[in-house]
């Protein structure tokens, strides 16, 4: 008797579960939806940060100075604070939103050191530059994988 | 109609072990590249320091940025982790879900 009791209760939750399950939509989301227009900003700023050091370099360090390239610096930090924001909308997205700050965290660094020493040395260019290739490498990993 | 759950839950481990066989393997790949890199990057740095080639200031800054560098890889790690159990479950719900269609 208490068999049959027992054997009821389970057969009412499983069924339970199942109807729950249909009406959400039988799927879990823990990452955001996959757009293709964010992981092809991400290669784009990527490649123009690239740029920015590869002109950067074959600069003469006399012309170096943060004014002649100072525009190239407001242009890009724009660029990431409008993925910055892109990223912050999308729901369940804590980790791109998260490495963009970052990306934005370093480049108003470079900016600022720039700005303060007036001068960049080639060897913080290439360490940047290399520092900037590994970021914007694991932000569009990161994009990629939310791909079903 | 009949309703074998042993039958449905292998399926289910089945499809969700198919459907991240390809993705697991890229999660352990991807973090030894992102320490190699860090290494390289680390050597770089400590011989620009001993030789002079950088200050003590320059070098603390790197180090800091490197770090900041180091936890925006890690941060992908964790979207791939969450990614494949994603993908694990809701291939594993498909069949549970296929199979109850049938019943109904």
């Amino acid at each position: 008797m208490k068999r049959q009791y027992l054997k009821e209760i389970s057969k009412f939750y499983f069924l339970l579960t199942i109807t729950l399950l249909f009406i959400s939509g039988c799927t879990v989301q823990f990452v955001a939806e996959y757009d293709e227009s964010i992981k092809n900003e991400i290669i784009r700023i990527s490649n123009e940060i690239d740029k920015f050091y590869a002109i950067l370099l074959e600069t003469e360090q006399t012309e170096r100075t943060y004014e002649n390239f100072k525009e190239e610096y407001l242009t890009i930090e724009v660029d990431l604070r409008t993925l910055l924001t892109r990223n912050k909308i999308r729901p369940l997205n804590d980790e791109s939103t998260k490495q963009t700050e970052i990306a934005l965290e370093l480049w108003l660094d470079d900016k600022e050191q720039h700005k303060a020493n007036e001068n960049v040395s080639n060897f913080i260019i290439n360490q940047h530059r290399n520092q900037f290739q590994r970021l914007f490498i694991a932000m569009a990993i990161g994009e990629k994988v939310k791909e079903e | 109609m009949s309703f074998d759950i042993n039958t449905i839950i292998n399926n289910m481990k089945k499809a969700a072990v198919d459907a991240i066989k390809d993705d697991v393997q890229n999660i352990p790949d991807y973090l030894k590249q992102i320490f190699e890199n860090e290494k390289e990057a680390l050597k770089v740095l400590a011989e620009a320091r001993l030789t002079g080639e950088i200050s003590d200031k320059e070098f603390q800054n790197e180090i800091k940025r490197e770090k900041k560098v180091l936890e925006a890889e890690i941060l992908t790690i964790s979207i791939m982790t969450k990614a494949v159990a994603q993908k694990a479950i809701n291939a594993a719900m498909k069949v549970l879900m296929d199979a109850v269609k049938i019943l109904i």
